[in-house]
C-alpha cells in the first residue's frame, strides 16, 4: 500500500516539487534564524570564550554582564589566590580606548589586556604572528576583522604602527576572533600597556581569572570566594549566563528574533498545512476509489501519514541543507558580522523534529476529510 | 525518473553536507591550560597571597648634601661595594679654600706676635738704659756737690741765700731723673707683662679655630658612605648642582649588604591569617617564574594605605595592607632590589 501512497504522491510532480520546497523554505526559515539568534548571544560572551582557560571569574559585585567591567583593586587578585581551592588567579583588564591611525584617522576599540606573564586570555587562533609577539616594547595584537576595519583595503601584516590613548603601539600579531556584541575592533596587549593605553586613573584590574584547583569544582570555590572577598566570583557559564540573560533583558534582540522565528513558524504551518491540504483534496478521488475497492480508514490514514513524513523528511533535509550551506559560506568569513556564527546541534536536531511534527499536524487537519469521503463519489463521474 | 530518485538524492546530499558543516563550525568548548600557567605553589592549598618587592638587607640609605654647591667630582658608580667613609662626591671647594689660606695668614701672624711677646726685652735696649742711669747717677753727684759747697759758702756769707736754694732744687730734680732712669731699667729688665702674653695666646686660639672650622667646612663638602654596602642609584654627575634643601630625590642611594629581603604587602583582609611560623615562598615574575624560598624576619606593627606597585599608574587609595618582611634564604637567584615578586604564605 505503502507504493500506491509513492505513486499517488509523485503523480503530480509540481504539486510534490512544491510541498517539498514549502517544507524546505520553512526549515531554512525558522533553523537559520534560530541558529542566528544563537550565535549572537554565544557571542555576546565572546571573552569568557577566548578566555578558556578560566572557570572563575571574579569581579565587582556591581557587575551585571560581561562589557560592563568595573575597575577593581590589583591586590584582590592575591585575595582570590589566598582562597583555598584557587589553582590560580590572574588579572584581566578591559576597556574602550580611542585608536589613532598614522594618517589620522579615529576608532573606538576594545581593549584586552591579558596577564603579562601567564597570557590567560590570549587570541586562540593567531593568524599572523606568535604569542610571544606579546613581549616586544609597545606590542598589540588586533583582530583580523577590526584590521580590515581600521586599514581597509590594506593586505594584514605586521608592523604598522597606530596610536592608542596617545602611546605607541606596534601590531605585532594579527588573530582570528568570532564576532561579539559591540563589533568593535579587537585590540590584545599585556595588561600593564593596556592600562596605560586606556588612559586609566583608577585600578587596572577589570576581572581576576581564577582557575579551581582539579580536587574543587568551580562552583564551590566561585561562592568561597564570594564569602571570603566580598567580591562577586562566577563560573564561566553562570556568567556566560549572567551576560546572556542581561542582553535578553535590556536590549530588543530577544523579541526582534523572536518575532522572525515566529513567522517562520507561521509561514511553515501555513505554507505546509495549505498545501497538504491542497494536495489531499485534489487526490480525494483516488482516497475515494481506494475506500471503494475496500480498504479501510486506518490504512488511507497510515498512508496520508507516510506521504507527510516522506515530504517532510525530504523538506527538512533540503532546509537544513541550505541553512548550513549559508553558514557554511559566511561564518568562515574573517571579517563581517556573521563570522563564526554556526548552527547548535540542538537547532539541527530540534528544527527537523518541530518540522516534521507540523506537517504531520498539518496532514491530521486536512485528512479529515479523506476519512469521511463517501465512496461513491468516485462512480459520481 | 528526476523528480522520483533526484530529489531524495539531493536531500541526502543536503542533509549530509548540513551535518559535515555543522560538525565542522560548532566551536569546541572546553578549559584548555594557561600559555605559560601561573605558579603553582608548593604549600598546599591554604595559603595567603601577597605582592613582594625585593630590597636590600636594611632600609635604603638616601643620601643627600649638607651644603648646597657645584658637584665637582663623584667617586661611585652604581654597583660599586663602598665601605663606611669612603668618599662617594665631592662639592666644589675653590672659595672654601681660598678662605683657609687666608685664615692661616692671619693665624701665622698672630703666632709670631705671641713668639715676639714671649721672647721679652730686645738685649740691645738695655746698654743705653743702665748708660742713662750712670748719666743720672754722675749727675746727681754732680749737683749733690755743687749742693754741698753751696751750703758752706751760704755759712760764710760768700753765696746768697737764692743761689743756695736753686742748688738744692736743681740736685733734687737730678735725684728725681736718677730715679726715672733706674725704673726704666727695672722695667727693661722684666721684660712682658702677663697680660700681655695671655691675650696673645688668645689670639692665636681664636685663629687656630677658626682655620679649623674652615677645614671642617672643607670637609664637609666631601661626602662619605656613613656605612658599608652597594651603591643602588646615582643620581648627581660633576657640574651639577646639588641642592641640601632637595630631599624628596636621594642623589646617591645606598644599599646595605646582606641577605636580600622581600617586603610583602598583604591586604588587610586577609591580615589577622598571616603567622611568623608559616612557611613562604615567593615567585620571580618571569618567563622562568624561578622559586625564591623565604624565612620569615618580622611583621610591620602597622597597617598603612597602599601605596602604588603597578607601575605609572596612579590606584585609588582604596584598601589598607600589612608588610611582612622576609628574608632570601640561600644563594638567591638572580633578582635584585626593587623587582616584584609574586608571594605564597602558608594560611
Amino acid at each position: 500500500m505503502n507504493l500506491v501512497a509513492f505513486k499517488i504522491l509523485l503523480h503530480d510532480k509540481a504539486k510534490y516539487v512544491a510541498l517539498v520546497l514549502g517544507v524546505s523554505f520553512a526549515t531554512l526559515l525558522i533553523s537559520q534564524q534560530s541558529a542566528i539568534f544563537h550565535s549572537l548571544m554565544h557571542a555576546s560572551t565572546r571573552d569568557i570564550l577566548e578566555a578558556n582557560q578560566a572557570d572563575i571569574w571574579v569581579m565587582k559585585s556591581s557587575v551585571e554582564t560581561l562589557d560592563q567591567g568595573y575597575p577593581i583593586a590589583e591586590l584582590s587578585v592575591n585575595r582570590v589566590r589566598s582562597i583555598p581551592g584557587v589553582q590560580w588567579a590572574v588579572p584581566y583588564y578591559q576597556s574602550t580606548a580611542q585608536l589613532r591611525t598614522e594618517d589620522g584617522r579615529m576608532k573606538l576599540v576594545q581593549l584586552v589586556g591579558i596577564d603579562d606573564l601567564s597570557m590567560v586570555g590570549a587570541p586562540q587562533e593567531m593568524l599572523i604572528g606568535t604569542l610571544a609577539g606579546f613581549h616586544q616594547p609597545d606590542a598589540i595584537v588586533m583582530d583580523i576583522a577590526g584590521y580590515t576595519n581600521i586599514f581597509p583595503g590594506v593586505e594584514p601584516r605586521v608592523g604598522a604602527i597606530v596610536e592608542i590613548g596617545q602611546r605607541r603601539a606596534v601590531v605585532v600579531g594579527i588573530c582570528y576572533i568570532g564576532a561579539s556584541w559591540s563589533g568593535m575592533p579587537r585590540v590584545y596587549t599585556r595588561r600593564s600597556l593596556g592600562v596605560s593605553m586606556a588612559r586609566e586613573t583608577l585600578n587596572p584590574v577589570t576581572y581576576v581569572l581564577a582557575r579551581a584547583a582539579p580536587d574543587h569544582s568551580p562552583e564551590e570555590v566561585a561562592k568561597q570566594i564570594t564569602k571570603a572577598t566580598g567580591l562577586k566570583a562566577r563560573t564561566r557559564s553562570e556568567f556566560m549566563d549572567d551576560t546572556q540573560t542581561w542582553i535578553l533583558k535590556y536590549s530588543g534582540i530577544a523579541e526582534n528574533f523572536g518575532i522572525t522565528i515566529l513567522m517562520g513558524v507561521v509561514i511553515g504551518v501555513a505554507i505546509v498545512g495549505q498545501t497538504f491540504y491542497m494536495f489531499s483534496v485534489e487526490n480525494l478521488k483516488q482516497f475515494a476509489t481506494l475506500k471503494a475497492i475496500g480498504i479501510n480508514n486506518w490504512v488511507i490514514l497510515r498512508m496520508i501519514m507516510t506521504q507527510a513524513l516522506f515530504v517532510s523528511t525530504i523538506g527538512y533535509c533540503l532546509g537544513i541543507g541550505a541553512a548550513n550551506l549559508f553558514f557554511a559560506m559566511t561564518s568562515t568569513q574573517l571579517s563581517g558580522g556573521l563570522r563564526g556564527m554556526f548552527m547548535h546541534p540542538f537547532i539541527f536536531v530540534g528544527s527537523g523534529i518541530f518540522i516534521v511534527l507540523v506537517t504531520l499536524l498539518a496532514c491530521v487537519v486536512s485528512v479529515r476529510k479523506v476519512l469521511t469521503v463517501d465512496p461513491a463519489v468516485v462512480f459520481r463521474g | 525518473m528526476l523528480v522520483k530518485f533526484g530529489i531524495p538524492l539531493i536531500a541526502a546530499i543536503a542533509v549530509g553536507f548540513g551535518i559535515a558543516t555543522l560538525s565542522h563550525l560548532t566551536p569546541k568548548e572546553q578549559l584548555l591550560d594557561a600559555p605559560n600557567p601561573p605558579p603553582l605553589t608548593r604549600l598546599g592549598t591554604n595559603t595567603i597571597s601577597g605582592l613582594g618587592e625585593v630590597q636590600m638587607a636594611g632600609e635604603p640609605v638616601a643620601i643627600a648634601t649638607p651644603i648646597s654647591g657645584i658637584v665637582s667630582k663623584v667617586y661611585v658608580y652604581p654597583g660599586q661595594t663602598v665601605s663606611a667613609g669612603e668618599p662617594l662626591f665631592a662639592l666644589d671647594d675653590r672659595a672654601l679654600r681660598a678662605e683657609l689660606h687666608n685664615r692661616t695668614a692671619t693665624l701665622a701672624t698672630v703666632s709670631a706676635k705671641l713668639l715676639k711677646l714671649k721672647s721679652g726685652t730686645r738685649p740691645e735696649d738695655l746698654p743705653p738704659a743702665r748708660a742713662r742711669v750712670e748719666a743720672a747717677t754722675a749727675s746727681s753727684k754732680r749737683n749733690e756737690d755743687a749742693w754741698n759747697r753751696a751750703k758752706l759758702l751760704v755759712e760764710q756769707r760768700a753765696l746768697s741765700e737764692e743761689e743756695h736754694l736753686a742748688r738744692k732744687y736743681i740736685y733734687e730734680q737730678a735725684n728725681a731723673e736718677l730715679a726715672q732712669a733706674k725704673a726704666d731699667l727695672a722695667k727693661l729688665e722684666a721684660g712682658t707683662w702677663c697680660h700681655d702674653i695671655e691675650i696673645a695666646e688668645h689670639e692665636v686660639a681664636s685663629a687656630k679655630s677658626s682655620v679649623e672650622q674652615v677645614q671642617v667646612d672643607l670637609d664637609r663638602l666631601v661626602v662619605r658612605a656613613p656605612v658599608d654596602g652597594l651603591v643602588l642609584h646615582v643620581d648627581i654627575r660633576p657640574g651639577e648642582f646639588a641642592e641640601s634643601t632637595k630631599t624628596e630625590k636621594p642623589l646617591v642611594q645606598l644599599g646595605v649588604h646582606g641577605p636580600l629581603r622581600v617586603r610583602v604587602q598583604v591586604d588587610e583582609e586577609d591580615a589577622s591569617r598571616v603567622s611568623p611560623d608559616a612557611r613562604a615562598e615567593a615567585f620571580v615574575r618571569g618567563r622562568d617564574r624561578t622559586a625564591v624560598e623565604l624565612r620569615f624576619v618580622r611583621i610591620d606593627p602597622r597597617i598603612v594605605p597602599k601605596s602604588s606597585l603597578t607601575g605609572g599608574t596612579t590606584e585609588r587609595v582604596d584598601t589598607r595592607v600589612l608588610f611582612v618582611v622576609y628574608e632570601v634564604v640561600g644563594v638567591p637567584p638572580r633578582i635584585y632590589a626593587g623587582q616584584k615578586l609574586d608571594v605564597f604564605m602558608e594560611g
